[in-house]
């Protein structure tokens, strides 16, 4: 079951890069804005993650 | 058409700008057509080359990822309805397709299988049966493809005889033995109830992975028309065929 969060991992890196490069035009900021929306991405799956397993525990 | 802006994300509009771009966009409504058409095409056009191979690299592996992971099986267009004037008994709508078809050409094959296996004298999938519809119960298919599919190797075999009818003829009526006794023909087994079976997981991640690039890719055809969504811009460009000049400013937005 875990091995198929890896499956996020080129997922993320892709958005992340792609969305970046819609917003600017130069490589320099579009690399610091995909790094931070990977961030930002993998804290909210992790936040869903920790939900979705609490509520596991509680039934 | 000519685009003018900074990409320093913490400029305001009251500080001047610290670097200016310009950015010749061309023929806009071309480049939107080719950066659908093709992940990077629109932006090559637009001689923005580095952005180009980037949505080319990121777009297609992540289409191509997909395919990989859905064993060929996730990309293809399938809308059918079970109705009295069509001979399939199920329903097929494969939503996801809507997405898939954001990234153009690569998704062309599908099109193409779904044209061909379709009505009352459809013809064999090409290819192998890349990106073609599953075969739904009921369904109508050629006598010649159903000898050369039982044929295969047992790893790669998908039917039997026995899922078809013995109808006489150049087709034969797909009936794989019933599992319910239910009135829904929905319930009953397909070729894609049996893709999923052999596939898994994998398969839903591989139709995930194709649709996700698909959605990326209208980002990036509207990045082709209006530029990037950058914190401060300065647009000046014709529109249509009257010169009409046009310029804003964005506030910054991160």
């Amino acid at each position: 079951m875990t091995h198929q969060f890896w499956y996020a991992i080129p997922l993320i890196v892709s958005v992340s890069l792609v969305y970046a490069a819609t917003r600017h035009e130069l490589m320099q900021p579009i690399l610091g804005h995909a790094v931070r929306t990977a961030v930002w991405i993998s804290g909210f799956m992790l936040v869903v993650f920790l939900v979705l397993q609490w509520m596991n525990w509680m039934v | 058409m000519s685009f003018t802006s900074t990409d320093e994300a913490s400029t305001t509009s009251a500080q001047p700008p610290a670097e200016l771009i310009t950015i010749d966009l061309r023929n806009r409504w071309l480049a939107a057509l080719l950066a659908w058409l093709f992940p990077g095409a629109g932006h090559l056009y637009q001689r923005r080359y580095g952005k180009a191979m980037l949505f080319m690299i990121c777009i297609l592996g992540t289409f191509l990822y997909g395919i990989l992971l859905g064993s060929n099986r996730v990309v293809y267009a399938s809308f059918r309805k079970a109705n009295n004037s069509a001979p399939i008994v199920q329903d097929d709508i494969r939503y996801a397709f809507l997405c898939q078809i954001g990234i153009g050409l690569p998704v062309l094959p599908a099109i193409i299988q779904a044209e061909r296996v379709k009505g009352p004298d459809p013809k064999a999938p090409l290819w192998g049966g890349f990106m073609a519809p599953p075969v739904l119960r009921g369904q109508l298919v050629p006598r010649k493809w159903v000898e050369e599919q039982v044929a295969l190797p047992e790893n790669e075999r998908e039917f039997t005889d026995a899922d078809f009818s013995p109808d006489t003829g150049p087709y034969r009526t797909y009936l794989p033995p019933l599992v319910n006794d239910g009135p829904d023909p929905n319930g009953e087994p397909n070729q894609y109830s049996r893709w999923q079976d052999r596939y898994g997981a994998a398969y839903e991640l591989g139709t995930v992975f194709t649709m996700i690039a698909g959605l990326l890719n209208i980002l990036v055809v509207f990045d082709a028309w209006a530029g990037p969504m950058m914190a401060e811009v300065k647009i000046s460009s014709d529109i249509g065929s009257k010169s009409k000049a046009e310029s804003k400013t964005k506030p910054a937005k991160i």
